[in-house]
């Protein structure tokens, strides 16, 4: 484990939150997300997991299951999560709930002194973002956001390429998110709008928090999205469930597997209704000047379920893909002799490009140090302002000025 | 098609080799003969890509 601060400054009322051996955490919410997170972090000598914090009976077998193998003892078990928050043994709590439950769960967390790994996005829209970031500096204590990408050594190369001058002064990016995900997307509580305010902050919230962290603050957003292929008429069937369904795709999940699929439900990804977007394109305009295309899409083939990159800068430009963990070099004015790939370490993980593993000692690490974390709560503002201005410009189909976003909801600090 | 990447030697049987990862979760480099990668794809049309290669950060995160 490193001990190098974090280039973030440390929190006016931050203290250490433990000696080492002794970080007590429960977890809300043990889904997919959290499996990954607590393995790690009861994998490091500082973590302990003390309660875990679920409705379903058989997520809290499992990990328990999973604590007594790795800790070599039990946890205590909840189904209220305010319960949970009541446990005064307990120093942080990792809520990886679906979206909807984040900004409550979060403030009452911060009420009960408790430091907050929250997975992403924070909150559904700027008025639950204000509130996560006022009760996490009323509290004084340690926030991170789940933007694991930035833990990656793959945009962590990146940013180092563009802030360390290597291609000069950014002048244009463009960057392409494409997820073969329409298998819990259009099933659950993924589905609805209501729920995750939608698929810019929903989805594309890691992409646009790392701009924000290599780019700056934005000054102009623009955003489209539309509903193209997982629709009545995508697929020959009129089937509103894989279960009814007679014309199987390639989405279909047998009636033995969605009890392990990560919604437990069968929903038909054309037919069922949803108010999820299948594709957007977001543009930004930072105050340096620099303009930035985002796109995502569901459309992609099986094989290519990736992130791209492109950064133009006045003496070079890098261009790469998170699953290659390299990025090419070409020289501006140079020529074939000029052209190079540099690559990053690798860390022997593939979640988020080894992000998943690494943020959450990260934050083992801001806690025991008493500082904020990387992905923290100034992170959580500006990436949220682009995010949540982005979506609010797709539904209100306009231009959003940054200026206005900052003057009804400026950082608390 | 995978993309290889890693340094190019010729190992001790004189074979001409890329020292390289052969899945991301295991970090043991194996010297994979260049005849092994070529082998499935003989008297089929190819792109091979050569580009040198630097390795930027040895240490993963900060």
């Amino acid at each position: 484990m490193g001990k190098k601060k974090t280039d973030t400054p440390a929190s006016a009322g931050a203290k250490p939150a433990a000696e080492k051996g002794s970080i007590r955490f429960g977890v809300i919410g043990c889904g997919g997300r959290a499996d990954g997170l607590t393995r790690t972090l009861m994998s490091d000598k500082r973590g302990d997991l003390l309660a875990i914090c679920d409705i379903d009976p058989e997520q809290i077998d499992h990990y328990e299951k999973m604590a007594k193998s790795s800790l070599g003892h039990g946890t205590k078990h909840y189904t209220d999560y305010k319960d949970l928050l009541d446990n005064a043994d307990i120093d942080a709590v990792i809520i990886a709930t679906p979206d909807q439950w984040h900004h409550e769960m979060a403030v009452e967390a911060f009420k009960k002194k408790k430091h907050v790994f929250l997975e992403k996005p924070a909150g559904t829209n700027l008025d639950q973002n204000q509130a996560i970031l006022k009760a996490a500096k009323a509290s004084g204590k340690t926030l991170e956001i789940g933007y694991v990408l930035r833990y990656s050594p793959f945009y962590q190369g990146v940013r180092s390429l563009v802030q360390s001058g290597d291609i000069g002064n950014p002048l244009a990016a463009d960057a392409l998110e494409e997820y073969y995900g329409a298998f819990h997307f259009y099933r659950g509580w993924w589905k609805s709008k209501g729920n995750n305010g939608g698929i810019m902050i929903q989805k594309i919230c890691h992409d646009m928090d790392l701009w924000y962290w290599i780019f700056g603050k934005p000054r102009k957003i623009v955003a489209f999205e539309s509903l193209m292929n997982f629709k009545p008429g995508g697929w020959d069937s009129k089937a509103k469930t894989c279960n009814e369904c007679k014309n199987h795709c390639p989405y279909y999940i047998p009636p033995e597997g969605v009890k392990a699929s990560k919604t437990k439900s069968n929903e038909c990804v054309y037919n069922d209704p949803h108010d999820i977007t299948d594709n957007c394109n977001v543009l930004v305009q930072f105050e340096s000047g620099m303009t930035m295309s985002q796109g995502m899409n569901f459309f992609n083939a099986v094989t290519r379920s990736d992130r791209f990159i492109h950064v133009v800068g006045s003496t070079g430009e890098i261009s790469g893909w998170l699953s290659e963990n390299m990025v090419r070099y070409d020289k501006r004015h140079g020529n074939d002799n000029d052209v190079k790939y540099l690559q990053f370490s690798t860390t022997g993980a593939d979640g988020h490009g080894g992000g998943d593993q690494i943020q959450i000692l990260k934050f083992l690490d801001a806690l025991v140090e008493g500082r904020e974390a990387l992905a923290g709560r100034e992170s959580a503002y500006w990436s949220s302002i682009i995010i949540m201005g982005a979506q609010m410009a797709a539904d209100q189909n306009r231009v959003i000025d940054v200026k206005e976003l900052t003057a009804k909801y400026p950082f608390p600090g | 098609m995978p993309t290889i990447s890693g340094k190019l030697i010729i190992d001790k049987d004189n074979k001409l080799c890329v020292k390289t990862q052969i899945s991301p979760q295991n970090p043991t480099l194996y010297d994979v003969p260049l005849e092994e990668l070529f082998e499935s794809y003989i008297d089929k049309d190819v792109h091979v890509d050569i580009w040198p290669v630097e390795i930027r950060l040895k240490k993963g995160g900060k």
